[in-house]
């Protein structure tokens, strides 16, 4: 990230906030949805944490670190947002018949249901760090500054939420096995 | 059964799938929100300042009653001393020339006040310029920990629970030069000075996550923390209070402009705390 142009929003300067804004916005909000699983709520999260940018800046105290310091702030706004809905409402997609299979010949279609259901059942700290790691490829030590939490503790989730998730896809693959068997 | 590595790849793949682009009217309604609140900001900055000069001249009207000699009794009356004028909270943004009070504990161990002149900005402290290049600041800030390297920073973590032990980790630092510690005093209290340099030639692409760091926000939180850049001075000055430590930074470049030099001192000058 530019950081002339942080420093210019933190002094107030609109048109650098929008540029920022238009700089992070479809990563956050990209990052809300993964972790959040809702279109609706991702981008409530992404507006707040937005916002929550603008308002907080003068207090960003390192213009280099904007970019992990935003991820803190919409990872804060998916934890308010996913306080409001006790039951998040599934996207319902539907799937076209030739949806193609992964490159080395999994198939991730027959996945997808159990992962969503599994990943649902991670805390939103779980997730989180799921989605940093994973999807962002951030190293888990980046993680742990990021969320602001020990390097320990982000080894321990990531460790239980792929247990979670590993369970999620051994439980449906377990009744065709037996049913193999017989 | 699944292998961690055919979890991991799956989990990857489902990742990638979905929506990415944020769409523009969840845009749109941030920037309106931000520029209705940074109109509102302004009108009320130009009511603040209103209301500020209003007080200014009731204070002062006050204070010359009150010391103006009695014209009964013996010997003329002993005039009460003059009130001081109330110090305005620190803002975010541009602050008018005047004395601001800082008392955000997250920030200081004791309330301060710093008096600026005109053209500085307010936040955690007070800064003029742009920081990224040739910009000066005076900030504060709390300190439980500091690194043992500041270059490769990472997981070198050191607890500190007093002036001793904060001095002689900042005095053991690699990564920069440091100057000897000094006894002094700021703002009233009793501290420790020490000044950091960091070579304007100095690559910190070689440092962990490009940059030099002193020391994390306070916990610790390594989300945070206080860096130094290539041609960059930072002065601290330690402070202790029961157990916690914090310190008063000045930050100056190498490119700084000599007149935002001697502001800066000059405010510093002014700092007094309010144990």
């Amino acid at each position: 990230m530019d950081t002339t142009l942080v420093t210019r929003a933190q002094n107030g300067d609109e048109g650098a906030f929008a540029s920022l804004a238009v700089a992070v916005g479809d990563r956050l909000h990209a990052v809300a949805y993964r972790i959040l699983r809702d279109t609706d709520l991702a981008e409530d999260a992404t507006q707040q944490a937005l916002l929550n940018v603008w308002q907080d800046l003068p207090q960003l105290r390192d213009p280099a670190r904007f970019d992990a310091w935003s991820y803190r702030l919409l990872v804060r706004a998916c934890y308010a947002e996913g306080r409001k809905t006790r039951r998040w409402t599934p996207n319902l997609r539907l799937l076209p018949a030739d949806e193609p299979m992964a490159a080395d010949g999994f198939d991730l279609v027959a996945h997808r249901d159990q992962l969503e259901r599994g990943f649902r059942r991670l805390s939103i700290d779980h997730r989180a760090v799921v989605v940093l790691h994973h999807y962002l490829d951030m190293p888990l030590d980046r993680v742990a500054e990021t969320l602001g939490v020990p390097a320990g503790t982000v080894r321990s989730r990531l460790h239980h939420a792929m247990r979670g998730l590993r369970a999620a896809l051994d439980a449906d693959a377990r009744p065709a096995a037996r049913e193999a068997a017989q | 059964m699944s292998t961690d590595h055919d979890v991991t790849r799956i989990v990857r793949s489902w990742l990638d799938e979905g929506v990415t682009a944020l769409p523009d009217r969840v845009l749109d309604a941030v920037l309106d929100q931000v520029s209705a609140t940074a109109r509102r900001y302004a009108q009320m900055n130009r009511f603040a300042q209103a209301a500020i000069a209003a007080v200014a001249v009731l204070v002062v009207l006050f204070a010359g009653y009150t010391l103006l000699p009695r014209t009964t009794g013996t010997g003329g009356g002993i005039g009460t001393p003059s009130p001081t004028p109330t110090a305005a909270p620190l803002p975010s943004g541009t602050m008018a020339p005047g004395t601001y009070r800082v008392s955000d504990n997250k920030l200081t161990l004791y309330p301060y006040t710093m008096t600026v002149p005109a053209g500085w900005t307010g936040g955690d402290g007070a800064l003029r310029g742009d920081m990224s290049s040739n910009g000066v600041r005076l900030t504060t800030w709390i300190i439980t920990h500091v690194y043992a390297d500041s270059c490769h920073w990472t997981g070198t973590l050191v607890p500190v629970a007093d002036t001793a032990a904060l001095v002689a980790a900042f005095t053991a630092q690699a990564g920069h030069t440091r100057s000897t510690p000094i006894v002094t005093t700021i703002g009233g209290l009793p501290a420790t000075k020490i000044t950091f340099t960091l070579d304007a030639a100095f690559d910190v692409t070689t440092c962990d996550s490009g940059n030099v760091r002193l020391w994390p926000d306070p916990g610790p939180d390594e989300g945070g923390g206080w860096p130094i850049s290539p041609g960059q001075t930072t002065t601290v000055y330690v402070i202790e209070s029961d157990g916690r430590l914090m310190v008063v930074m000045t930050v100056v470049r190498k490119d700084s402009p000599p007149g935002d030099v001697t502001a800066l001192q000059g405010i510093l000058a002014t700092l007094r705390f309010e144990p």
